[in-house]
Order: structure tokens, then C-alpha cells, then sequence
């Protein structure tokens, strides 16, 4: 509907079109530039799969750990990202402490 | 767990052949006498204090150094395990910068760079320590150590919260860190006492 409407002010030649072409112009530079951002608290922490992430500054997650290439020499854990109940810190953590939470 | 002089001079001489670096005496060292000058006019920290007290890895192309300020093999138990950690945590300031070329002009360029660096090897002294004595380094206390690097409280913070989470892994006897996972291989296969892990605790509760 959008696009139809500005394909014929476009076609009409009217000067609305170029106001609805630069209004098109800029909405979709507004969602290239923060669209796409992933703003975060810092201190945040969060899981994405077996890796913990920290929010090192308002956009920039870093990793702390992944969780698959931990070793334990022999204790036979299962390490896997999740809340950790106690303090809602995300974490990698043996399977059976993780509760469900992730 | 004890530790003799022959098995540090052994895990340093293994350990400089794996990451492929040379030891260096600090004090001796042109180079590291300029870095302390410069620090020092930055007013980061004493020239004094970076020569005596900081082991300090640098690495550029074929250039691949760990300056220490200390003879390997010489002290007391606890200044040998010092060691063997010190050796560790400067392997994988060696890792990072085979990661990233650029590491060595980053970490004395960005406090972030440098923060995340050091949280880096800080969790090696947190795993190390683990191993050999089955007791926890407060996060926030090594932390707080990054004060002596010129970075601000944000950073700070920061690093107390990824050694927060690596705190929950190693005192469950998980290591995450590659130099820990080396280190803790070859001291299993040449030192004669098996390792404090967490089961050892358990049974010493009950």
C-alpha cells in the first residue's frame, strides 16, 4: 500500500514525493544503525547456547566462557550454560544444578 | 601437592617450548627499563614496582618474550607455586597474542583491551591456585589488582563480573582456560601428589 502510494507521487511528480522518499530514505537508515543494535546493561550476563556472555559496555557482549570446551579432569560433569539459582548470575554449571533456568 | 625446584625449571622449560617464547631477566632488559620510565611518567605505576614485582609477556611477529623479575627454581614452596602460576598466566598472555597480532600495541593502548586481557590470565591464577591448594581467589580481590594497569572503575567492575562467573566454574573443579588446561596436564603427569579437586572436598566435609 505504502510503496504503491509513493510509486505514484513518485510517477505524479509531485513534490510530496520527494518528501516521502526522504522520509523512506532516513526510516531506513534508523533501523540499519539501531535495528540491528543489541543494547545491554553492564554487568548483564546471558547464555547464547553453551556460551556465557558479560556486558562489557552498553553495546558490546563479550564472552566469558564456553561452556562445551570446559575440562574437569575426570569429574565427569556435564557443563552447560544457565542461571545459576542462587544468585541469577548466567553460568556454566554441571547440568543437574542448572534447574531449568536458562 | 609439592612442588620441587626441578619440576618448575621443567614446566618452564616445557611451557616456553609450547607457546615458543624466551625468558628474559626483567631487570636486565633495556626495553622493559623504558616501558617502567614511561609508566612511570604516566603515573600508572613505579618503575621500581614493574621491574620487581610484574612478570611481563610481549610479543611482536618473531619477537616473543616473558620478562621475569625472579631465578625459576628458586624460593620457597609457596614462591615455587607462585611460579608455576606466573609461568601459566604469561603462556596465555602468549595465546592472546597469537589470537590477535596486534595484541601487545592494544593492550598498551586500550584500558578495555587491557582489562579483558588480564581478566584472561587473571582466571589461569584462579584455576592454578585451585589446583594446588583447593581455595578460591576472591574474584573482586584479583580485580582489584587491574588498578595497577591505569584502568578506571568501569573496567574494574567489569573484570570482578566475568571472574565472578569463572569463580563458579573452578570451584566446582572445572578449568576453562587453554594454559590452565596444558598446565594442569603436565603437572598431573610429573607431580607425584594427585591434585585438590572438589570431590577431595566433599568427602573432607562429611
Amino acid at each position: 500500500m505504502y510503496e504503491t502510494i509513493k510509486i505514484k507521487l513518485i510517477n505524479s511528480g509531485h513534490p510530496a514525493a520527494w518528501i516521502v522518499m526522504l522520509l523512506s530514505v532516513g526510516l531506513m537508515l534508523i533501523v540499519s544503525v539501531y535495528g540491528c543494535r543489541d543494547d545491554c546493561a553492564v554487568e548483564d550476563t546471558r547464555c547464547v547456547g553453551d556460551r556465557v556472555f558479560v556486558c562489557n559496555s552498553e553495546t558490546d557482549w563479550e564472552i566469558e566462557a564456553n561452556c562445551a570446551d570446559i575440562e574437569d579432569f575426570g569429574l565427569g560433569y556435564e557443563w552447560t550454560c544457565c542461571v545459576d539459582p542462587e544468585d541469577g548470575i548466567h553460568s556454566c554449571l554441571p547440568k543437574n544444578e542448572c534447574d531449568g533456568g536458562v | 601437592m609439592r612442588v620441587t625446584s626441578k619440576n618448575v625449571k621443567d614446566f618452564w622449560a616445557y611451557m616456553a617450548k609450547k607457546y615458543d617464547f624466551s625468558v628474559v631477566d626483567k631487570g636486565s632488559s633495556t626495553e622493559m627499563a623504558l616501558a617502567g620510565w614511561w609508566l612511570e611518567q604516566m603515573e600508572i605505576q613505579s618503575k621500581e614496582d614493574f621491574l620487581e614485582k610484574y612478570s611481563t609477556t610481549l610479543c611482536l611477529g618473531e619477537f616473543r618474550r616473558v620478562y621475569i623479575p625472579f631465578e625459576i627454581g628458586k624460593g620457597t614452596q609457596a614462591q615455587l607455586i607462585q611460579q608455576v602460576i606466573t609461568c601459566t598466566h604469561e603462556s596465555q598472555h602468549v595465546v592472546q597474542s597469537d589470537r590477535d597480532v596486534l595484541h601487545s600495541v592494544r593492550y598498551a593502548t586500550s584500558d578495555a583491551y587491557r582489562t579483558q586481557a588480564e581478566v584472561d590470565a587473571y582466571r589461569v591464577n584462579m584455576e592454578l591456585y585451585w589446583h594446588f591448594y583447593g581455595k578460591l581467589i576472591k574474584p573482586t580481590t584479583l580485580a582489584n589488582m587491574l588498578k595497577g594497569y591505569g584502568v578506571g572503575k568501569a573496567d574494574i567492575r567489569v573484570a570482578a563480573k566475568h571472574l565472578t562467573i569463572a569463580a563458579k566454574v573452578v570451584e566446582r573443579g572445572g578449568v576453562i582456560t587453554g594454559a590452565s588446561k596444558v598446565a594442569i596436564r603436565w603437572l598431573e603427569k610429573h607431580l607425584d601428589n594427585p591434585r585438590v579437586r572438589k570431590l577431595d572436598f566433599v568427602g573432607l566435609k562429611v
